[in-house]
């Protein structure tokens, strides 16, 4: 019998010869993956095979969804995307909130897998279990607020958003920009892994789903209730919850600030003026008119569309900008001013590029102009100077269309700094050999750096620890210094997020692990414990480790670039590093998750301990001839 | 005086949480295309102007003058607007007659169907997370203070009547 929580049914959609089928979604690939995150990465291991390129027709762009989604679950409308990267080359997996996830759902399906390519610029349209492919002709360069809009006149209900969700690309995405994400219900990303760039290879420019569906739970509706009221009441005891429901995510700016987390100037000092200014408590309402904008069943006040009340872009509205932007297109670019925070946030929205890899873009550019490695010239004419909005907006422009020098930074911030070449490559923020980190100062702060550096898809993998502790994952000592102690609480912390990110839901209203699996179990009647779903995230883990070890994965990917193991010259962070330390750190690591020390290739008996035996014997199979050749 | 539910738009947020504990409610699943309460968002003003609507328990009840058969009665002593599930017949009249939106043609029984305040336990309020609906004693003048916005009546009338999905 179909467990609760699931539709049972995956759509497939093959766009190079315009054929749309439905699938069963087989049990023991539930019990094994849950949802989000893990189904992803099982249908990327099983179908995208050795040798296809990320813009290979061959490559799959998959969308899932979790048995808590469409819930009452705060948060649950959240969904998952996974693909092969287009700037690592490795496995990409982005999440985004909003409703498309629930709306997915309740068309019909829990997940769409895309594959081949389409001739000619398409859109898929899912009205309750039916699936139509559709010309967007007349969409094409049309930006994610405008395609959502058009999109949702067309199909939606008469000018209310009632049951339609919209996920869409830019024309960054329809051009290949690397770093392109999904856009959908106006502001809300699924950023990174250069997803959006796949989708824009595959000539698909939007998913509209629209349905009347629901989502039945195994346990009573009286024990449900009760687990959601446990669930809320968790999720606003937390610390995230006492700041983000109050503050939004700036509400951590000060915090970050104090331990020297903000990045300034493409990491190169940790001081800039009035910090202040972009602390939470003085922005909402008194820089910015707030307006509600919610996600799918949220319990905080998080989400917002914003009016700017001061500074020289009074009058723009847009969507509140997190923490990571206000950070990245503020200090890190000397913008001191958060109106233009705002504006620089929509643009690249509205053009459809992750604002991660955006932020660390610019800041290598302007460096680099500052020190004289890219002129004028170089820049069709540009001046990227340090805190001048005006040249920003007009190179996020340009590398959305691929004109002059933005085709050559459309390829993210590894391969620009490739080609300024010489000290730019020194100077540039990134991780993997790849794809720019979250937006933060990592250099001391140090889970974050190294979760960035060993994760399987570029993004934070585990959680970082740095002066916390867990008791629920035995982590009794704050990770204070950069120790092998990093190590460790990446390897018991990485299972726990990658467990939760199968279930998807929004990560800031998280409640407490025991509350979590009540919920999963009271959803779907299974009976996960603590220890099971720590190793069905630890196989989600090692199945990713295998997949990007047949896409040529190698350890020296388990990196960071050379900027971010440079100690911070000021602030508080001053003088310390992990360079030094991380070689050791990143052994012990391997060794903690049963991983072979010197190449982080998984240990046939941990992989067989996982139930991926058929992995190990194709890993086997991999280094065998790797040692021939 | 009966409590009944307050609607305060202005705190609304557009979650629809609302929608998911009533159908869980009513219905034993989360599908909000079968709840009694709908949040409607506008898509104007950047999606930001939000709307519950429930039914208000009218003591004038426009739905009930307007059913043809005589299948909705107001309940002496609670004030609940109540439609009898034998007598409607799923014509309809009552989803356009009423002025909030507060009707629902359910689609899976083609039968009007509507709130009728949970015996006094409200699944809505009690998973509202900003306390946009409410559950207590009405003022007499709170529909002169709570306006329809403008871009809502247009459309409200003939919204829960339509079938939410054509197919």
């Amino acid at each position: 019998m179909l467990p609760g929580g699931y539709v049972g049914k995956i759509l497939r959609v093959d766009l190079s010869n315009r054929r749309i089928f439905e699938e069963v979604l087989p049990l023991e690939v539930i019990k094994d993956y849950i949802g989000g995150s893990g189904l992803g990465a099982k249908f990327l291991f099983d179908e995208v095979l050795s040798g296809v390129d990320p813009f290979d027709p061959e490559n799959r762009l998959i969308f899932t969804t979790g048995p808590l989604t469409g819930t009452l679950i705060p948060g649950s409308g959240t969904f998952a995307i996974a693909t092969r990267s287009p700037l690592t080359g490795l496995a990409g997996i982005a999440q985004a909130n909003g409703f498309f996830g629930a709306r997915l759902k309740y068309a019909g399906y829990d997940g769409i897998v895309f594959q081949g390519h389409s001739k000619n610029l398409v859109y898929l349209l899912i009205t309750n279990g039916k699936a139509e492919l559709k010309d967007a002709g007349d969409l094409a360069g049309k930006d994610t607020w405008e395609a959502e809009e058009i999109l949702k006149q067309r199909h939606g209900e008469e000018n209310v958003d009632l049951c339609t969700s919209v996920a869409c690309i830019g024309p960054a995405g329809e051009r290949r920009v690397r770093f392109s994400g999904i856009f959908s219900d106006r502001g809300h990303v699924a950023a990174s892994g250069g997803v959006g760039a796949v989708m824009g290879a595959k000539r698909l420019k939007a998913i509209v789903v629209r349905g009347s569906g629901g989502v039945k739970t195994s346990a009573e509706k009286e024990e449900i209730k009760e687990i959601l009221h446990d669930w809320i009441a968790e999720a606003k005891e937390s610390s995230m919850g006492k700041i983000v429901s109050v503050h939004g995510t700036a509400g951590l700016f000060s915090s970050y600030h104090s331990r020297g987390w903000v990045p300034v100037k493409n990491l190169t000092t940790n001081l800039f003026p009035d910090p202040e200014v972009f602390d939470g408590a003085n922005l909402r309402g008194k820089f910015f008119r707030m307006m509600p904008r919610s996600c799918h069943a949220c319990t905080f006040h998080h989400c917002h569309i914003i009016e700017v009340l001061k500074g020289p872009f009074k009058g723009f509205i847009g969507e509140e900008p997190e923490y990571e932007i206000f950070a990245g297109f503020g200090p890190n670019l000397g913008i001191y001013d958060p109106g233009a925070v705002a504006k620089l946030n929509n643009v690249a929205d509205r053009l459809g590029m992750d604002a991660k890899e955006m932020a660390f873009l610019i800041s290598l550019v302007m460096e680099c102009y500052e020190k004289g490695l890219l002129k004028k010239d170089d820049l069709d004419g540009l001046e990227l100077k340090w805190g001048d909005v005006g040249p920003v907006e007009t190179l996020m422009k340009k590398i959305a269309s691929r004109e002059g020098v933005g085709d050559r930074l459309a390829e993210g911030t590894f391969r620009t700094a490739q080609w300024i070449g010489g000290e730019a490559l020194n100077m540039a923020v990134y991780v993997k050999g790849g794809n720019a980190p979250h937006i933060h100062d990592p250099r001391t702060r140090w889970g974050t750096l190294f979760t960035q550096a060993i994760s399987n898809m570029g993004s934070q993998e585990g959680i970082d620890m740095t002066l916390k502790f867990s008791k629920e994952l035995g982590i009794d000592e704050p990770t204070s210094l950069p120790n092998e102690m990093v190590g460790r609480a990446q390897a018991r912390t990485g299972p726990k997020r990658q467990f939760e990110e199968c279930l998807v839901f929004c990560y800031y209203q998280s409640p407490n692990l025991p509350t979590l699996l009540r919920a999963l179990n009271a959803i779907t009647g299974f009976d996960f414990t603590i220890e099971n779903g720590l190793k069905l995230g630890k196989r989600v883990i090692n199945l990713l480790r295998v997949f990007n070890i047949r896409h040529g994965f190698r350890d020296e990917q388990d990196s960071f670039s050379p900027r971010l193991g440079e100690p911070p010259i000021d602030g508080p962070g001053k003088g310390q590093s992990m360079a030094l330390m991380f070689e050791k750190i990143k052994r012990y690591y391997y060794k903690e998750m049963g991983w072979d020390e010197r190449t982080g290739f998984p240990l046939p008996d941990t992989l067989d301990e996982l139930g991926l035996r058929d992995t190990a014997k194709e890993l086997e199979k991999m280094t065998q001839s790797e040692n021939k050749g | 005086m009966a409590k009944q539910l307050q609607i305060f738009p202005e705190k609304c947020i557009g979650c629809r949480s609302c929608e998911l504990a009533c159908s869980l409610e009513k219905e034993n699943e989360f599908r909000p295309s079968r709840s009694r309460i709908s949040t409607l968002v506008s898509l104007e003003d950047n999606g930001t102007v939000c709307f519950p609507a429930v039914c208000l328990q009218c003591e004038d009840a426009p739905c009930a003058e307007a059913c043809p058969f005589g299948a909705i009665h107001i309940e002496k002593e609670s004030k609940v607007v109540k439609v009898s599930e034998e007598d409607c017949t799923g014509c309809g009249q009552c989803i356009s007659a009423c002025p909030f939106g507060g009707m629902l043609f359910d689609q899976r029984d083609e039968k009007a169907k509507k709130c009728d305040l949970c015996e006094g336990k409200p699944a809505c309020v009690d998973f509202c997370p900003t306390h946009a609906i409410q559950y207590s004693e009405r003022e007499e003048s709170f529909w002169g203070k709570k306006a329809l916005p403008n871009r809502f009546s247009a459309i409200l009338s003939n919204f829960r009547a339509k079938d939410l999905i054509n197919s």
